[in-house]
């Protein structure tokens, strides 16, 4: 009576002390594969030029950046006498390139296409300009602050190549 | 002659007013600032800013500018970009009207006066 007593809660003990273990250590594994595996591995970010909306996102720009530029007094002197087929191109380009996208931009070709211009008194303020054209234009599509300064932090980086310094 | 004189005076004010604030306005980086705001004397405003930046008579304060942007910057995030197209527009504006780039730089010496106060630094 008395050694029962006794050796019915040690048996329980332990089989509750092996059995609670291997549930513990069950749950563990099960929360580990419900954690991982049935979830598809996390996507790799898109890139900014994605984000933006690509190709298509660029052609909007394009539209609406050029005809905020020729709207302004201040900077359309310098699209005087212009191939404005060929600035087309290029704007492109340029927006493609500022949205992160596959470009095939050289500072050089940059520093070379604004020589006259700085000669003609292109400076800082111009360029400023052309940065709040592309802020407001990134603006007017949707596209929120932050991206604006990813955009505007790689449009900036061009400053001294069109600015030939 | 002032520079307020050699821009044209009120006259030319009233002819910047209009171009300045159709191109503010038509900036959405910016537009979003002059929401829910009183547009009559949003003009009021601008006339006086401008006038200011003319060299013109005016009574601006610095406390003023710093006063009424003040909930801008804290709760809008007002920054240095925004200003930036302020001068912009000002500058765009100055060229629409004819004003040649000397002149525009002096004007703008004078708006970017203001910068500290407008940005609550």
């Amino acid at each position: 009576m008395h050694l029962e007593a006794l050796i019915y809660p040690l048996i329980l003990f332990g089989v509750l002390g092996v059995i609670v273990p291997l549930f513990l250590a069950g749950a563990a594994d099960k929360a580990r594969a419900e954690g991982s595996a049935p979830k598809p591995a996390k996507q790799e970010e898109a890139s900014l030029y994605e984000q933006l909306g690509g190709n298509a996102a660029v052609n909007a720009a394009v539209d609406i950046f050029y005809r905020r530029v020729l709207a302004d007094a201040y900077v359309t002197p310098f699209f005087e006498g212009v191939d404005m087929d060929k600035q087309a191109a290029k704007q492109k380009a340029f927006l493609t390139m500022v949205f992160g996208g596959p470009n095939s931009y050289t500072g050089l070709d940059m520093r070379e296409g604004h020589k006259h211009l700085v000669n003609q008194g292109l400076d800082e303020s111009h360029f400023e300009h052309i940065l709040a054209h592309l802020r407001s234009t990134l603006a007017e599509l949707g596209v929120g602050e932050d991206k604006i300064s990813e955009v505007i932090a790689i449009a900036d980086s061009v400053r001294d190549d069109v600015l030939d310094r | 002659m002032s520079l307020y004189e050699e821009l044209g005076g009120e006259a030319a004010i009233n002819a910047a007013v209009d171009i300045f604030y159709r191109r503010v306005l038509g900036d959405a980086y910016v537009s979003r600032f002059f929401e829910d705001i009183d547009m009559e004397k949003q003009a009021g405003k601008q006339k006086a800013f401008l006038t200011m930046v003319f060299g013109g008579p005016n009574s601006y304060t610095g406390l003023d500018m710093r006063e009424g942007h003040k909930h801008m910057v804290e709760k809008l995030g007002l920054n240095a970009s925004h200003f930036e197209h302020i001068l912009a527009h000002l500058r765009s504006t100055l060229a629409e009207l004819g004003v040649g780039n000397d002149k525009i730089q002096e004007v703008i010496n004078i708006a970017d006066s203001v910068r500290a106060d407008v940005l609550n630094k």
